[in-house]
């Protein structure tokens, strides 16, 4: 358990609110903030008072919000809070908080700000008594969870992560605690077992991505001209009404997501803001830049077009920016008629064509093949290596990824052992946070099973 | 009865080094101590190999000494050669050793005892603990007499039950030539103590006049030789070599053919015995494709022929032992002084005491030393330190001295035993037992410890003086490296290219010129007046100064870790705590902690088995339990 280090965690409830918010707790609440949120006026915060402001993703602004810090010994959980609200998308705080845990937070874990407002003692005795079964649950579902999540190929990566670190470890120990004794080092192996160990975990490390695929599902997005009816297919797949539809062009100004499942597939959709030649309209030009960032997010693209007439020039626009993506050609208002030709459609854009009506639900079924067509196939063809599925592991396991970055650079400077020996000992408490605690008495076992030692 | 006295502030049950450090750490503080030990021309005997020190080891030492305690001196005083180990690797894990001389070493501890204020000895084998109501209250001796005192520190070694094999003989005994301590492990395990049984051994001994030095390695002492007390000023004493010789495949095959011999390999003991330790049996059957295996040749004194060949520890019969030694280069000839054996002993498990040694079952009496389960002269005089020290603070209800994983190896070393306990076999120190290694240097043992063994009364003022001095000058030395600019001029970049270090671009510290790998303090100075300090350096100073500039950065992210360290260890558990009405507890975690016991929320983390969840649900029965009391007392 780390005590003081700062916790980041979206707070809010789960799903689609008016409202989301992301909290941090600890020492460097602000410092840490202040890496994804920008303040419209420069300057200090002052504790209790709301700044407006954008959250921002290295260049991009993701969203509009409004952040507040509540100084230590005056906030919830008794610590250095900051709190950064924005609408509730729940894509756009996801983004945050991984952009936050990049910069050096720990996720939170589930109780975890409720905990540190009771050991702060910001909490009375009967809601004590609740943190308590709170925790309780916290480490039977922990132990589930990892039961869960460390099987098969996952447990046996890590596993061999962990053992190539102790043994790495033990290499180095040897030579500083056994210097008189008979013993001969191999300096290559010692950097072949870290490098081992460092492209294992890497490669957990870059699986995350697509263990989040497989956890949170593929998305896609939905891209068309202003008004060829993005809003109303979305619906149309969910059955039910959810974006807001108007006639008016450029009613979706955000991009909204929505989870549903085809053919087993989870998926989030990404409704988009229309693409346009050109506006004046600075609220949109931010959408437009919205849903090319979306393309680029995306597995897969619903490419929509209004089959009742010939393509224009914001069309060919659209066309252009989905050109890099896979996408699937929807064209949409059939029940007004045809006058697009699929198979023209079709060598255009090499991509296969769907003639739906989001209206009468002509093709959706139709539809719904060809999408699991295109994103399954990538399922399938995705490979039995172990995926990392949960933030915290991949957090732990950059962490150690990064301390063994350290340690080969001590390697190659030539430093002594036993500093690089505190490089390899932080990616095992790493390793650890996930496997399980590593011992010094792991590290002897190993020295000891390898070397003939003892005079 | 006659004259002796029978009422002691401390009686100290053992003339070994736990024992001596006990009785000298609580003379120190004022206390009226009685040593017993049944024979006094044995105290301070190394019953193993003849040397003070080793890697870990010799950081104990340090800390003893810093601690006011003995060993330092002793060695300083006797020592036939020393040497720093580690000298290619960076100041933490650099470590001192010496050889002794047994006999010498003996002689000075006697007269130390002797000699102290306050320590009272005695030739008498305790027979019984006096034991009233969960309380010490004095020892029973074989000569029926009572002897009283509020604190009972028992320091038995290998006595215990002792047992020793060679071959296929077995005899009890506590050491060669010494008689066991019958009795009193029956009485502990009726008290309540879990006692178990351990296993070590050690070599035989040759006389040195039957080996063929020529052409065996020879290792030489340093020189000049580097004392392990601060108080020493400097090792007068000749030195004398140490050679090397190695096993071969005669050897091997010697040993081989007589396994079904050794007491360890007929199954006549159970246990392997320590992995760092092994014997010379154990060596050949688990590095079967090993070739050779390294023999110390160590005089065990200058007035005495007899040689401890390190590295032959053996419980084989004593004709195979004749022939596996003659069959080493430069033992053809050598003729066995004492055989080597096997011993095994009792112990008691650890985790039944106070991180103050104090014992749980029973208050007011203490354990250290080999009865803890560990192994080694500097483990058990460190702990006999504590034990001697905290028998005293006790009395005068006073908080114990514990030290920190972050303070002191002697620390590490306390919390493993307490928290950990020792598995199978006996416990040694290793660096690497360490979590802030960085932070624990032989070097700095005086600047970690000075204060604490000031504040409990271990060190005069005049050696309080000297650290308080010696602390300064560093921080004096350092604060002018920091303040001490050079500008990137001509002139200066001149200078640094003729030395063949990288020129400058900004105005540079001397400090940050030190952080660079290639420049030592050493060179900052030479040929440079004007960057030398005012009044030269004494070499220790400067060693800590350079150590403490270069080693700033990784020193740096080791405080930070022992910062969070340090919340949960002064985190306290209440002695009443009921495990078992902690809802949320697996039944698993909460037999563990009850067995242990921890006094802190840090310790309770550090038990096997204890996981984070659990230590979570601890931390907030705690906070839970004070609100309760704060609403009581409202």
């Amino acid at each position: 358990m780390y005590v003081g280090d700062t916790i980041a965690a979206i707070a809010t409830a789960p799903g689609r609110g008016g409202i989301g918010i992301v909290r941090l707790s600890g020492p460097r609440s602000r410092e840490l903030a202040e890496s994804v949120f920008r303040p419209q006026r420069a300057g200090a915060w002052s504790s209790h008072t709301l700044r407006h402001g954008w959250l921002v993703e290295g260049e991009c602004t993701l969203d509009e919000a409004l952040g507040v810090w509540m100084r230590a010994g005056a906030s919830y959980t008794g610590e250095d809070v900051v709190e950064l609200q924005a609408h509730g998308s729940p894509a756009v705080l996801r983004r945050v908080v991984e952009a936050l845990l990049a910069s050096g937070a720990r996720l939170a874990e589930p109780g975890e700000f409720t905990e540190r407002a009771f050991l702060n003692g910001r909490l009375d005795l009967a809601q004590a008594e609740a943190v308590a079964d709170l925790i309780d649950a916290r480490g039977a579902r922990a132990a589930e969870i990892a039961a869960a999540q460390l099987h098969g190929g996952l447990s046996e990566s890590l596993g061999a992560v962990r053992a190539e670190l102790i043994e790495l470890k033990a290499l180095l120990e040897v030579q500083l605690d056994f210097a008189e004794e008979d013993v001969a080092i191999d300096a290559a192996e010692i950097e072949a077992r870290r490098a081992r160990a460092a492209q294992t975990l890497a490669g957990l490390v870059d699986s995350y991505a697509h263990g989040k695929r497989a956890r949170d599902g593929v998305r896609v997005a939905i891209v068309g001209r202003p008004n060829v009816g993005k809003s109303s297919l979305l619906n149309a797949l969910l059955g039910e009404e959810r974006a807001i539809v108007t006639e008016i062009a450029g009613t979706t100004r955000d991009v909204i997501d929505e989870s549903i499942e085809v053919a087993g597939i989870p998926m989030i959709l990404s409704d988009t803001p229309g693409l346009r030649a050109e506006t004046a309209d600075q609220v949109e030009r931010i959408g437009v830049e919205r849903t090319a960032a979306a393309i680029q997010r995306a597995d897969g693209v619903l490419l929509v077009v209004d089959a009742s007439r010939p393509l224009t020039g914001e069309d060919e626009e659209a066309l252009r920016a989905s050109a890099a993506a896979r996408r699937l050609v929807v064209a949409n208002k059939s029940d007004l008629g045809v006058v697009l030709a699929p198979n023209e459609l079709r060598e255009r854009t090499s991509a296969d064509v769907v003639v739906v009506s989001a209206r009468s639900h002509a093709g959706l079924n139709e539809l719904r093949g060809a999408l699991a067509r295109m994103l399954g196939e990538e399922e399938a063809g995705g490979s039995a290596a172990p995926v990392l599925t949960r933030e915290r592991h991949r957090h732990a396991l950059q962490h150690a990824g990064d301390a063994l970055a350290l340690a080969q650079r001590g390697l190659r400077d030539g430093a002594p052992p036993e500093i690089v020996a505190v490089s390899v000992q932080e990616a095992l408490d790493h390793v650890g946070e996930v496997t399980g605690a590593v011992s010094n008495e792991d590290v002897l076992d190993e020295i000891f099973r390898r070397f003939c030692l003892g005079k | 009865m006659g004259s002796f006295e029978t009422e002691f502030d401390v009686i100290v049950v053992g003339g070994g080094h736990a024992g001596i450090e006990a009785v000298l750490a609580a003379a120190r503080m004022g206390a009226r101590g009685l040593l017993l030990t049944h024979n006094l021309d044995h105290i301070g005997q190394m019953s193993c190999n003849p040397a003070i020190g080793g890697i870990g080891k010799g950081h104990l030492v340090k800390e003893i000494d810093a601690l006011g305690g003995e060993m330092g001196r002793a060695i300083d005083a006797t020592g036939i050669q020393f040497r720093r180990l580690n000298t290619k690797k960076g100041p933490a894990v650099q470590a001192s050793r010496a050889q002794a001389d047994k006999a010498s070493y003996r002689t000075y501890m006697k007269q130390r005892l002797e000699s102290a204020v306050g320590v009272t000895l005695l030739q008498a084998s305790v027979a019984q603990l006096l034991v009233d109501a969960g309380r010490v209250r004095g020892v029973a001796t074989d000569m029926g007499e009572s002897i009283h005192a509020a604190a009972v520190i028992l320091t038995t070694g290998t006595f215990l039950n002792g047992l020793m094999h060679v071959g296929e003989r077995s005899q009890a005994g506590g050491r060669a030539g010494d008689a066991p301590a019958l009795g009193i492990s029956e009485q502990l395990a009726e008290l309540g103590f879990r006692v178990g049984r351990l296993k070590t051994g050690t070599c035989p001994r040759i006389d040195a006049r039957t080996i063929d030095y020529a052409g065996l390695e020879v290792q030489h002492g340093d020189d000049p030789p580097q004392p392990f007390s601060t108080t020493t000023a400097a090792i007068e004493q000749p030195q004398i070599p140490c050679h090397i010789t190695f096993t071969n495949a005669r050897t091997h095959e010697l040993i081989r053919a007589s396994l079904g011999r050794s007491a360890m390999y007929s199954g006549r003991i159970e246990s392997t015995g320590p992995r760092y330790c092994p014997s010379i049996e154990d060596k050949i059957v688990r590095f079967a494709d090993k070739e050779r295996h390294q023999i110390f040749l160590e005089p065990e004194g200058r007035d005495t022929v007899e040689v401890y060949p390190n590295g032959l520890s053996t419980s084989l019969p004593l004709e195979v032992q004749v022939d596996m030694v003659r069959s080493i280069a430069g033992l053809e000839n050598a003729r066995i002084m004492r055989p080597g054996y096997a011993i095994e002993y009792d112990y008691v498990d650890p985790t039944q005491l106070h991180p103050s040694l104090e014992t749980k079952p029973v208050a007011g009496l203490f354990h250290a030393g080999q009865i803890n389960g560990t192994t080694g002269y500097e483990e058990a005089g460190a702990q006999g330190l504590i034990a001697g020290a905290n028998a005293v603070l006790a009395a005068r209800g006073e908080a114990p001295l514990v030290l920190g994983r972050d303070q002191a190896y002697v620390g590490v070393l306390v919390d493993d035993l307490v928290t950990k306990g020792v598995g199978g076999e006996p416990y040694r120190m290793f660096t690497s037992r360490a979590e802030y290694r960085l932070l624990l240097r032989e070097d700095n043992a005086i600047l970690r410890l000075g204060d604490t063994a000031r504040r409990a009364g271990l060190i005069d003022d005049r050696r309080y003086a000297a650290q308080s001095a010696f602390a300064a000058a560093v921080a004096a030395e350092i604060d002018r490296l920091e303040a001490t600019l050079l500008r990137p001029t001509p002139a200066c970049n001149a200078a640094l290219r003729a030395r063949g270090w990288a020129e400058i671009l900004q105005p540079t510290s001397l400090a940050q010129l030190l952080r660079r790998p290639e420049i030592s303090y050493g060179d900052l100075a030479a040929g440079d007046p004007e960057h030398a300090p005012a009044n030269p350096v004494a070499a220790p100073v400067a060693r800590e100064v350079e150590t403490t500039i270069k080693y700033a950065g990784y020193v740096k992210r080791q405080e930070d870790a022992v910062a969070r360290f340090r919340r949960m260890d002064e985190t306290r558990i209440p002695a009443s705590i009921a495990y078992a009405e902690i809802v949320g507890l697996s039944r698993e975690v909460c037999e563990k902690l009850e067995r242990v016991r921890p006094e802190s929320l840090g310790q309770a983390g550090r038990i096997p088995g204890v996981t984070p969840a659990a230590v979570s649900l601890l931390s907030v029965h705690l906070q839970r339990g004070r609100l309760t009391a704060g609403r009581k007392s409202a």
